[in-house]
């Protein structure tokens, strides 16, 4: 069975962070959906997510970062990825994911754009 | 042929998939194990990881509520200069090749979470084809090697 880990901490500032490791694949992102939409979007507080310990992310993985962004979103909150690794990064660049959300490369890029 | 190098013939890995979540796993073992040799680039590997993923995934939604007890038939061939996959199944008539691809979205208020899984796969390979062939889906997507 594929794991994904989900470790999530209160940064500064009162911004949430979530650093995710592991396969964000179709059985990681119903493994952990749930969860992360909870922590993440009903916190009400911005949010980084840490994908540098992401090896593989899929379509379900991405679905769960957008719907997880809009309701984000809809509630003024913004969401910044960063450390996403090359292939990674090549799968979100595939499908624009940058258009509608966020991503750096480094977490105090991250802060940063949360702070602009 | 004496002096003449000896033609690579394809590797081919047959199985079959049944058509739930839990099996994606096991299949995508046995599909690296397989490629385990075959001096792939990360980039390669994952893309076969990924038109895996995506494709089985798809005719798992279309399969419809009826999917219990049904598989997909898949092949994997390694040649030396692509890889090929292959899936079949006889679930509804879906041809993967002509479905509607959603705009990308400019904006997260556009953003609709879903219809990713074939852009995805449409990107991840050199050629892709259809054919309804007795009842039974049957699709063929050509990765080059790399």
């Amino acid at each position: 069975m594929t794991t994904v880990d989900m470790i999530v901490s209160e940064l500064a500032d009162r911004t949430t962070c979530v650093r995710l490791a592991g396969r964000l694949d179709a059985a990681g992102a119903d493994q952990i959906g749930v969860r992360f939409s909870a922590v993440v979007a009903s916190a009400g507080h911005p949010a980084v997510i840490d994908l540098s310990g992401v090896s593989f992310v899929a379509s379900l993985g991405i679905r769960l970062l957008i719907s997880t962004a809009r309701s984000m979103a809809s509630k003024g909150q913004p969401l910044v990825l960063f450390g996403a690794g090359d292939l990674v990064r090549g799968v979100l660049d595939d499908v624009a994911l940058d258009q509608i959300i966020p991503i750096v490369d480094t977490e105090a890029e991250a802060l940063a754009r949360l702070a602009g | 042929m004496p002096g003449l190098p000896a033609e690579t013939s394809p590797r081919t890995l047959r199985l079959q998939v049944p058509c739930e979540l839990a099996a994606l796993e096991p299949a995508r073992q046995q599909v690296l194990a397989f490629l385990a040799d075959e001096g792939l680039t990360p980039r390669t590997v994952y893309q076969v990881e990924l038109v895996l993923e995506e494709v089985l995934m798809n005719q798992l939604w279309h399969a419809g509520p009826a999917r219990g007890g049904r598989h997909t038939d898949l092949m994997v061939q390694a040649s030396p200069g692509a890889l090929l996959l292959r899936f079949e199944d006889d679930g509804p008539a879906f041809d993967p090749t002509q479905a509607a691809q959603p705009p990308l979205p400019a904006s997260i208020d556009d953003a609709v979470p879903g219809g990713l899984g074939l852009l995805l796969t449409r990107k991840a390979v050199s050629a892709w084809s259809y054919e309804r062939v007795q009842g039974r889906n049957c699709f063929t997507l050509e990765l080059a090697r790399g």
